[in-house]
């Protein structure tokens, strides 16, 4: 049983450390659109770089 | 002669062109029996009309081709031929349109534009290359869900451009203010609803891995410290996801009123608390796997009605249509400028030419022309105009260029006075209260008595934590979640549902009132006809189609007739303009001219049928080319007028038009000239529509609008005035009236739907309050079983919506 004393609080940092990513990615807008990166993503490949320039006009 | 039909029309333009039965679109996909044709490495490319011919070019030009080979792997899609918009959007280039809609920042500039006619995983993809096609365009970043499109541009770069680029490229685009406090506010608000949902779930999770060991028969310190713990994860659940509960349930009692969240509130805060109690005296049960399950499931089953009711248009977005008009304004020192026409004042010389809406009313000083009316009064002929008529707004230049003087701007404008009657008409209260809203009000009332009964029973025993369990377990059972998700979910799984057809509803309850209505007023002008006066027959006796000469002598004529002619001209070919001599324009007459050495006069030929005029064209007075011109019924008006009687509607015919025309056209649709109401004004429409309790009015004029508000249901037509659509409860963005019909059969079986939900919920309701007060249930089998009632409605409704689609 001692080994609860560690696996717990491990377990609760895990859980704790993911969730709190999720609260940064929502908070970072990346659930705001969720079905065009889906559809965008069945585009030709030469359509990278517009998406990544895309990503970089956004930043600024 | 009986009015042609739709038959009878393509039959004659089919006998005028060659050859093969039909063609496909290269760019819509639309068969058609007039074609027109590119010639591309000396294969025909076929298209529908001339739109989507110059976006094929467009598109070709740009070696954007993919868009084609994307385009085929969605079959299932619907596309509408191209609408050339001759709008040139200059006045986007304004320092005040720029203030409103654009945000500017040192190294770029950002536009939010809403663009009508998104519809396949093609238009995305040619929408997110524009920055190909325009060298301004740094990137485009599109929304697929709400069609709402990103602009990042190089500074400097016209507005009007890009507005041009899209609009060529068949999609209208409507700005979005650029309302950037609204929409952060907006966004926030969804992620916070994520949030809370995760931060429930996590919590949950993590308080069930206890749970198990302890429902195992863990005991001593062990269990303490677990449930202790459990404390600790469940207090971000209660105190920060479940908070919409609590204001929701405050804001209702301040209300005076019981609403679903006031049941789920009461058991979150007295299961907290009593879970707290337990644990400081040691014995009792705790309920925090309870309880944070059933935040967790409730806030699930209302995420997915969000997240439902967000797909396809929104009713939002229908406040991006309201179009600006900009205006030439000549000022005293001869200057031109171009304003938007809401910024004109009084005294204000104003240049207008075919095409153009009047944005003002006023006085003509210089000029003649002629005027379409029809959507201000309902008249469908064009009104010749000269020095000194009065113009209003929100009538169309058909032809001619003119000055005018403004004499009235605003409020004060004929048009301005029907905006504040609309706007001064109270919004209309809905007669029908939703159903399940009163069941649920209801119901909870007699469950917060029936918990209170077990309390005080088992107190009165000396059980009290046996009463207060099976009260918390009623609580979380009898929750009436289904009962209060069936209504909104199935109304807005078919508002989606329409909006992917190109009908946007503007508020929920319409759709309980289109189910239950029987009485259909149409608008005639506009509204089942096309409003303009067009080109049925072009028959010529000799195989020459004599399209220069005709364009040629239109090409300077101020006639009302002129416009049309020289558009179904330049629909068929390019054409080339003639040397002319002695070109003469009579007044009431016609033009003539001497082509060749050989002389012609267009002028009126006496037609039999009262509902068209038929020019014709004279080669040394002999009669060589007879054109039928008349407002053509829209292609589906007849067809949608007949599954309308079949569905069992009543259809009325509603216009200003003469009675001539009025029952020439009710003849034609099958209307029993009793149910067809000539030389209406607006008062009279609303009185008409008034008479009936539940009604549905379809219009697109400002005559309309009026009668919009009024009626239970308001349809607003594609090409409807501003002013309509403010009024209107409905908005269809696709031609013609066939629509209607989608909309009353998804409203029908919208309300099955719900009915279904709702008896299911109650019947479930019943049973589990029935187990939870005689302690057959605890609370954590009642926050499990709760939610499922939630989800079986879900799933019921998601049925429903995959089987159409």
């Amino acid at each position: 049983m001692e080994a609860l004393l560690i696996l717990l609080p491990i377990s609760l940092l895990l859980g704790g450390t993911f969730l709190f990513l999720f609260i940064m990615n929502v908070k970072n807008g990346d659930f705001d659109d969720l079905s065009t990166p889906a559809k965008r993503m069945l585009f030709e490949d030469e359509n990278i770089n517009t998406n990544l320039n895309k990503k970089q006009g956004l930043e600024k | 002669m009986t009015a042609p039909t739709r038959e009878s029309i393509s039959e004659q333009s089919s006998k005028a062109m060659p050859i093969r039965s039909s063609y496909d679109c290269t760019h819509c996909g639309l068969s058609t029996k007039n074609p027109l044709f590119i010639n591309d490495q000396s294969t025909e490319i076929a298209f529908c009309c001339k739109g989507c011919m110059t976006v094929y070019e467009i598109i070709k030009d740009n070696k954007l081709g993919e868009y084609y080979k994307l385009k085929e792997s969605e079959p299932l899609q619907e596309s509408i031929p191209v609408f050339q918009s001759k709008a040139n959007y200059k006045h986007y280039d304004e320092t005040n349109f720029k203030n409103e809609y654009v945000s500017v920042s040192e190294d770029n500039q950002k536009i939010k534009i809403y663009l009508e006619g998104i519809h396949c995983l093609a238009c995305l993809w040619l929408i997110e290359n524009t920055p190909k096609m325009h060298p301004g365009i740094i990137s485009a970043n599109l929304n697929f869900e709400n069609s709402l499109a990103e602009f990042t541009m190089r500074p400097n770069t016209k507005i009007s451009e890009i507005a041009l680029l899209l609009s060529k490229l068949g999609y209208q685009p409507h700005p979005v203010k650029n309302d950037d406090e609204l929409q952060s506010l907006k966004t926030k608000e969804e992620r916070d609803y994520l949030i809370r949902l995760g931060i429930a779930m996590a919590c949950m999770g993590n308080i069930l891995l206890f749970s198990i060991s302890i429902y195992a028969g863990l005991e001593g310190k062990l269990k303490d410290s677990f449930e202790w713990l459990s404390l600790v994860i469940a207090l971000p659940v209660l105190l920060y996801s479940a908070t919409p509960f609590y204001k929701s349930a405050y804001n209702s009692l301040k209300q005076k009123r019981f609403n679903i969240d006031l049941p789920v509130s009461l058991a979150l805060i007295f299961g907290g608390l009593g879970g707290v109690v337990s644990l400081l005296t040691g014995h009792g049960e705790t309920y925090f796997d309870s309880l944070t399950s059933l935040v967790f499931l409730l806030l699930l089953s209302r995420y997915a009605l969000l997240k439902i009711k967000q797909h396809g248009v929104s009713s939002s977005s229908l406040e991006y249509f309201s179009s600006f008009g900009s205006v030439k304004v000549q000022r005293e020192n001869g200057v031109i400028e171009t304003v938007l026409a809401k910024y004109l004042e009084l005294n204000d010389t104003i240049l207008l030419s075919t095409g153009d809406m009047v944005p003002a009313d006023g006085e003509v000083l210089q000029g003649t022309g002629a005027v379409n009316t029809s959507l201000l009064t309902g008249e469908s002929n064009p009104i010749a105009i000269k020095e000194k008529s009065v113009l209003f707004s929100g009538t169309e230049i058909i032809s001619g260029e003119l000055s005018m003087v403004v004499q009235k701007v605003g409020n004060s404008t004929k048009l301005g006075q029907i905006l504040t009657e609309v706007n001064r008409t109270k919004s209309k209260l809905s007669p029908i209260s939703t159903l399940s809203d009163k069941i649920s009000r209801y119901f909870i009332a007699v469950v917060l008595f029936l918990s209170l009964a077990l309390i005080s029973y088992f107190s009165f025993q000396g059980n009290f934590t046996e009463g207060a369990m099976r009260a918390l377990t009623l609580l979380i059972i009898t929750c009436p979640c289904a009962l209060a998700l069936a209504t909104p979910l199935a109304l807005a799984s078919a508002i989606h549902k329409l909006s992917s057809e190109g009908i946007i509803v503007k508020s929920e309850d319409v759709l309980e009132k289109v189910a239950k209505t029987k009485d259909i007023y149409l608008d005639k002008t506009g509204t089942l006809t096309k409003g303009i006066f067009q080109v049925s027959n072009w028959q010529s006796t000799t195989e020459n189609k004599y399209y220069d000469i005709v364009w040629t002598l239109e090409s300077k004529a101020k006639h009302p007739i002129a416009q049309s002619l020289k558009n179904y001209i330049e629909s068929k070919v390019t054409p080339v303009e003639l040397s002319v001599e002695n070109w003469l324009e009579v007044p009431g007459i016609g033009v003539e001219a001497i082509i060749d050495s050989i002389k012609y006069r267009i002028g009126k030929f006496s037609s039999p049928d009262p509902l068209s005029t038929t020019i014709a064209l004279y080669e040394d007075d002999e009669p060589v080319l007879k054109v039928q011109l008349r407002d053509n019924l829209r292609h589906d008006s007849i067809e949608s007028i007949k599954t309308i009687v079949e569905a069992g509607f009543r259809p009325h015919l509603i216009s200003g038009d003469s009675e001539k025309n009025v029952h020439n056209i009710a003849k034609v649709l099958g209307i029993p000239l009793k149910h067809a109401f000539f030389r209406v004004t607006p008062k009279d429409k609303v009185e008409i529509v008034k008479k009936t309790d539940l009604s549905i009015m379809v219009g697109d004029g400002a005559n309309d609008a009026m009668a919009l508000k009024e009626a239970e249901v308001g349809i607003a037509v594609k090409g409807s005035l501003d002013i309509s659509l403010k009024a209107a409860d409905i908005y269809l963005s696709n031609m013609g009236v066939s629509p209607i019909l989608e909309i009353i059969k998804i409203s029908r079986e919208c309300i099955q739907v719900i009915k279904r939900n709702m008896i299911f919920s109650i019947l479930y309701n019943l049973v589990g309050a029935t187990l939870a007060i005689n302690g057959y249930l605890n609370p954590l089998w009642a926050a499990v079983l709760m939610p499922l009632s939630s989800f079986t409605v879900l799933l019921s409704t998601y049925f429903w919506i995959r089987r159409k689609n």
